[in-house]
């Protein structure tokens, strides 16, 4: 099979647009749909500074290196989750790719965040392991952006995980999650940001980015992923898109056309306008998500992790 | 008149089509790059075919082999391991 723009031989072939392409007309043809996202979705304003979430695996560290050519302020958070080799192989090839570019990152552990490692986190709380991960992450992300001055979070979520992340949604009705299913998220209460610039883009696509530009990433799945309902609801979407290519793209697309009908802003939806009373991040109730696992984790954390606030702290000193 | 001892052409070519084959097809080497496990399948001249022998669906998973990416309608050089891998991730996101 031949490029479909210069005749060279094809390296990849992309059956939803019925096409196929040599190595360079790839790479042209991924930085223009990186770029049209972004513009699309108003991802980026200009002078913004950027914390991009880096798992070690091939969306995020394409993403790092794609970013970097679009010329924008990129710095990179890497969490090791603690899940054994899985997590020190992540966090080599987050810091090795890194250092060969010579962009600039930062590695914080769960551990020393939440107090213990992810495995222990999910056994602990009797959380799935994937939604523990989840939360961890988000409350992480925004910290680390306020922190280091950074006011969009962009994240590697490709439309494959869009995809089968709005299938989940849709088959369980989760209209709270249906509603902030976006590419791009505002701002707001004390929320940064957050865009997804490779929505448009499947994993085949930048696995083959990946490979092409030489990026050495973790090719092994989370081992505690394995049970996880989105690799189901992929495969569901994978057998369609076999027989009927396109339809991804159609059904997720076709979504962000249709959301803001489905789902107008309601005052409900609003964002959180409290801040917890132990870290200060925003959060809907008194105490965040995050401080709830780690006080479960740890009934007597280090103060100075909560500044000096853990509730314990708090009620002892008012029967005082 | 003697018999003629030209033979018909087709039943040539059908005697050797029933011939046994001289060599055995060389199997092909693949390797999985994400679980690591080497193994060796029954020669198949093309990708398609080997990921039909293989049950991978050929949208997720890249083929490599000698440094190149390897589409389904590409031939297979059964000299050279076969690296299939993975592209599918799963989980919370990242």
């Amino acid at each position: 099979m031949n490029c479909r723009v210069c005749k060279k031989k094809a390296v990849t072939a992309i059956p939803r647009h019925n096409t196929a392409f040599c190595a360079d007309c790839f790479d042209r043809y991924l930085m223009d749909q990186v770029r049209k996202t972004i513009k699309e979705f108003r991802m980026f304003e200009p002078d913004d500074r950027i914390l991009l979430a880096v798992s070690g695996g091939k969306d995020s560290l394409a993403l790092w290196d794609i970013l970097t050519r679009l010329e924008l302020d990129v710095l990179g958070y890497h969490l090791d989750l603690g899940i054994s080799e899985y997590s020190r192989e992540s966090t080599e090839k987050t810091r090795i790719f890194a250092e060969k570019r010579g962009y600039r990152l930062i590695v914080e552990e769960i551990e020393s965040e939440a107090g213990a490692t992810l495995p222990v986190i999910a056994e602990s709380t009797k959380r799935p392991p994937c939604s523990a991960c989840g939360l961890s992450k988000r409350h992480l992300f925004n910290r680390a952006a306020r922190q280091y001055d950074r006011q969009v979070l962009a994240t590697g979520h490709n439309l494959d995980d869009e995809a089968s992340r709005l299938l989940g949604n849709i088959l369980h009705w989760q209209d709270g999650y249906l509603e902030k299913q976006l590419p791009a998220l505002p701002a707001e209460g004390g929320l940064i940001r957050k865009v997804k610039p490779l929505n448009r883009l499947t994993e085949k696509e930048m696995a083959t980015y990946a490979y092409l530009n030489g990026i050495d990433y973790v090719i092994r799945e989370c081992p505690m992923s394995a049970d996880a309902k989105q690799i189901f609801y992929k495969k569901i979407l994978n057998d369609i898109e076999k027989e009927s290519p396109g339809t991804k793209q159609f059904f997720y697309f076709g979504f962000l056309d249709r959301s803001q009908k489905m789902f107008p802003y309601s005052p409900e939806a609003s964002p959180p306008s409290e801040k917890c009373r132990m870290c200060h991040q925003p959060c809907y109730t008194d105490i965040c998500s995050f401080c709830r696992l780690r006080m479960k984790l740890s009934p007597f954390p280090d103060p100075e992790q909560f500044n000096g606030t853990h509730p314990d702290v708090i009620s002892l000193h008012t029967e005082d | 008149m003697p018999e003629s001892k030209e033979q018909n052409p087709d039943e040539t070519e059908s005697v050797q089509e029933n011939e046994p084959r001289r060599r055995a097809p060389t199997p092909i080497k693949v390797f999985n790059a994400q679980t690591g496990d080497h193994l060796e399948v029954p020669f198949q001249k093309r990708v398609s075919s080997l990921l039909l022998e293989l049950g991978i669906d050929s949208e997720t998973v890249l083929v490599i082999q000698k440094d190149s990416l390897l589409l389904p309608g590409d031939s297979i050089d059964p000299r050279f391991e076969v690296e299939i891998r993975p592209v599918i991730s799963g989980g919370s996101g990242r």
